[in-house]
């Protein structure tokens, strides 16, 4: 269970701790709780158990309009959003930051990165380590340690995040 | 079998969700739970899709939580749907039945 919850504090960590956020979480984490407890009362392996809970969570990235994480986020990017549109004149990046302030108006949290590949690492990186830590747990079968994969992972993708966003 | 996918399901994951609010009130992992059990096994919802929805058709006013201590005694948050939510179960129903005939003209066997 310890797991499961590092798991979920991994993915919400990078999130403002609003209303809504804390109640996401609290929600997700009690069905998070009844798949585990069932699970295991059903006879599947507690490792097993974790697995599929951790499988079937789906992505927080669905949660955004609800969670109104966009309009904190707009808040705190609004000033640079802007400034970087007059600034950057490149053909490319021009499209992006349009995309961007339609994204922006239509609600949408994603931030701008500098080309397409980060666009793609920060798409993936969530899917890749989730897969890496299912299949390193799995394979060594070390559920005890491998968590700790959660808040690294968190840690560097905010890193991440920052090293690759535009800025004016 | 190609597992469903979840981009022409999204659609219908708020009419699947009535559908088993209809009767009476539920909560999050019994909805899921029923959900993969009515589907056979073919379609097991994520836990973020199922809260997205939960939260959305609030908004709309289509569901409405409370929160209840259930047999366990533990405390749940537990959905009811309202009168708009059922008039728009009802218009999903219609609109489903349109699209499949639709679609159907263009399957082959």
């Amino acid at each position: 269970m310890d797991t499961i919850k590092n798991y979920l504090d991994s993915m919400f960590a990078p999130l403002p701790e609003t209303e809504e956020t804390v109640r996401a979480k609290a929600e997700l984490g009690a069905m998070m709780e009844d798949k585990y407890n069932e699970l295991r009362s059903e006879g599947v392996s507690e490792n097993e158990a974790i697995g599929t809970v951790i499988a079937e969570f789906g992505n927080i990235k669905e949660l955004a309009d609800e969670l109104n994480i966009a309009d904190i986020l707009n808040k705190k990017d609004g000033s640079n959003a802007q400034s970087a549109h007059e600034s950057n004149n490149a053909g490319d990046t021009d499209a992006r930051h349009e995309r961007r302030s339609r994204e922006e108006k239509a609600g949408k949290t994603e931030p701008a990165y500098v080309n397409e590949r980060a666009e793609t690492v920060i798409s993936v990186f969530w899917p890749t380590v989730t897969c890496v830590y299912l299949i390193l747990s799995f394979l060594c079968w070390g559920w005890g340690s491998t968590w700790i994969i959660w808040p690294v992972a968190a840690f560097v993708f905010i890193i991440l995040k920052r090293a690759l966003r535009i800025y004016d | 079998m190609a597992g469903i996918s979840s981009d022409v399901i999204r659609g219908y994951n708020d009419t699947i969700i009535l559908f088993l609010l209809m009767d009476r009130d539920s909560y999050g992992y019994e909805i899921s739970k029923s959900i993969k059990q009515m589907s056979h096994d073919k379609y097991v919802i994520k836990e973020t899709t199922l809260y997205s929805a939960f939260t959305r058709m609030e908004k709309n006013g289509y569901v409405r939580s409370y929160s209840k201590i259930a047999e366990n005694g533990k405390r749940r948050t537990y959905y009811r749907i309202t009168d708009s939510g059922r008039e728009y179960y009802l218009e999903k129903c219609r609109e489903w039945e349109l699209t499949k005939e639709v679609v159907e003209h263009f399957i082959r066997n």
